[in-house]
């Protein structure tokens, strides 16, 4: 199962994003922060990230 | 403010430095040079003058002078050749010329006629008179000036027709010298510079005016007349041309000096103005960026939610329930920026009116609380209101406060790190209703608490990166504030958080 790490400081954003994401078969990761994400990009190596480009640290 | 290479301001500076400093500072080399040659000639010109005018005035004293001795010598003369001529006689001629300091008279043998001996003779002169006469003196006759000791004695061999020759020896009084000779002489002369007559030692016996820090420029002598003194022309002190050079220099440097002072105030006044003028540019773009992401982030949850539910992928009734909560929410904080865009615009273009009625301060704080109910909840803050007891209705626009307290608990909540408090107190004081938003948050830096009521101004900090805001929030809060004749103030340690105060006067305000 492909996994996508999501990285956006908007909480809703995430789950709403975990929630479409998982309805169609994906495995999720999520982050809330620009440190948080990088650390499980490079721990996890997920296949695909969706990152928010202006976001706190 | 300093100053790094390569920066506009280095640029702009070396510009100016270039285009105006370099010329004005070669012309200024330049004058100094030829003021210096004109020196040089002025003076060589000066002292040339100062050489002739001396000597003229030597010349016109010695004149006076022979002129003075011929009378004498002629009046001594005519008492000789008077039939009934008395020593006696002799003494009145004294009386009447104070010039004469001591007359002696000798017969061919060497015998004193004049004064009688033991009447007031001076024995050194005679005798000092008698070795000093040159051979054939008596047969050449004429005037010969004779230094006897200390003296000049004037020596001339009278005739007088029927009679032996007479040596008539005379010296001059030193002060009615000064005073009948030289100041008469010396004194109708005019001019800048100073005539003078000085001694062997240099030490001024005569002077027109005071000398005090005269410079003495030349000294001419006065031959045989007056052998022991000497004219002197003295400069006033700072009438050389190096002294007017001096001055020149002074003011050019003053000058100069105060040309650059202008330039650099100048270059700094323009300098201040581009980069406020960049500021304000550089705050406007990131302002239009800033609301951008503002008003996506809302509109793309909404929407995200919206087709998630209308794709029918949430089976979970109470699932479905928290998605429209989410909807209403994120419609509620889209409205609120958009609202918070508006006033701003309308605020900038003095279109924004209030009204203003008596409001009940609790429920207007409860209302503004409730619309940040779920980021409060959700990230765990500790909320405290305090409404002060018996606090009467204030006469405001509820709207604009309402807005204004939502600005400061947005603020609040963004700029909070990891200690999570909210503290909203209402109090009466000193005639106003102060309504303080306080967080434990990230701070204000002192330096920065002063600019960030300005409008796009952001707090530029690693801690404020990415924390979302239009800038326009505390520049709106402070509009609001004054519009109801009250202020805003701020209190805020780094680290520790920020204390913002809405002060509205309780009393309606005629405006």
């Amino acid at each position: 199962m492909p996994r996508i790490l999501i990285v956006d400081d908007e909480p809703e954003m995430v789950r709403g994003l975990e929630d479409n994401l998982r309805f169609e078969g994906y495995g999720t990761l999520a982050a809330t922060n620009g440190r948080d994400g990088l650390a499980l990009a490079l721990s996890e190596v997920p296949d695909l990230i969706v990152l928010d480009v202006m976001m706190r640290r | 403010m300093t100053i790094r290479p390569g920066s506009p301001l280095a640029r702009f500076s070396a510009f100016a430095l270039l285009a105006i400093v370099l010329p004005a500072a070669i012309l200024a080399v330049l004058g100094y040079l030829s003021l210096r040659q004109w020196e040089t000639s002025a003076e060589l010109l000066f002292r040339e003058q100062a050489r002739d005018m001396a000597a003229m005035a030597a010349e016109k004293v010695e004149m006076v002078l022979v002129r003075a001795e011929d009378e004498l010598l002629g009046r001594i003369q005519s008492s000789l050749e008077r039939p009934d001529f008395a020593p006696a006689s002799l003494a009145q001629l004294l009386a009447s010329a104070p010039l004469i300091r001591q007359l002696h008279l000798l017969d061919r043998e060497a015998h004193l006629l004049f004064p009688l001996p033991g009447t007031g003779a001076d024995p050194g002169i005679v005798s000092g008179l008698l070795a000093e006469i040159p051979y054939g003196f008596w047969e050449r006759g004429g005037r010969r000036r004779l230094l006897v000791g200390d003296h000049v004695v004037l020596a001339a061999v009278l005739r007088v027709p029927g009679k032996s020759p007479v040596l008539a020896a005379l010296s001059w009084d030193p002060e009615a010298l000064r005073r009948e000779i030289l100041a008469r002489t010396l004194g109708t002369l005019e001019g800048p510079s100073i005539l003078a007559v000085v001694d062997r030692e240099g030490r001024p016996v005569y002077s027109r005016q005071p000398l005090d820090r005269a410079e003495r420029v030349v000294t001419v002598s006065f031959g045989e007349a007056l052998p022991f003194w000497r004219v002197a022309l003295y400069r006033p002190h700072g009438m050389s041309p190096r002294d007017a050079v001096r001055r020149q220099v002074v003011i050019f440097t003053v000058a100069f000096g105060l040309l650059l002072l202008v330039i650099v105030v100048g270059l700094v006044a323009t300098y201040r103005v581009v980069r406020r003028e960049t500021d304000m540019a550089r705050l406007r773009a990131d302002f239009v960026a800033n609301v951008s992401h503002d008003l996506k982030t809302p509109l793309s949850l909404i929407r995200m939610f919206g087709e998630t539910l209308e794709l029918g992928r949430v089976g979970d009734e109470a699932k479905r329930q928290e998605y429209y909560r989410v909807i209403t929410r994120e419609s509620e904080r889209l409205s609120r920026l958009i609202d918070n865009v508006l006033d701003f615009s309308r605020i900038e273009g003095g279109r924004r009116a209030y009204v203003m009625t008596p409001t009940a301060v609790e429920p207007l704080i409860g209302e503004t609380l409730k619309a940040f109910s779920y980021p409060l909840t959700q990230q765990g803050f500790k909320v405290e209101v305090s409404v002060a007891p018996g606090l009467p209705e204030v006469p405001m626009d509820a709207d604009a406060v309402g807005q204004a307290l939502a600005n400061l608990v947005d603020n609040a909540i963004k700029y909070s790190a990891s200690r999570k408090a909210l503290r909203v107190e209402a109090v009466a004081r000193v005639g106003h209703l102060a309504l303080s938003v306080a967080d434990e948050g990230v701070g204000i830096p002192a330096e920065e608490q002063g600019r960030i009521f300005e409008k796009f101004y952001r707090v530029g900090r690693s801690e404020t990166q990415g924390r979302r805001g239009s800038g326009v929030g505390l520049a709106l809060v402070r509009h609001i504030a004054e519009a109801h004749g009250g202020r805003v103030t701020v209190e805020s340690r780094l680290g520790e958080g920020s204390c913002f105060t809405l002060w509205i006067p309780l009393e309606p305000q005629t405006r």
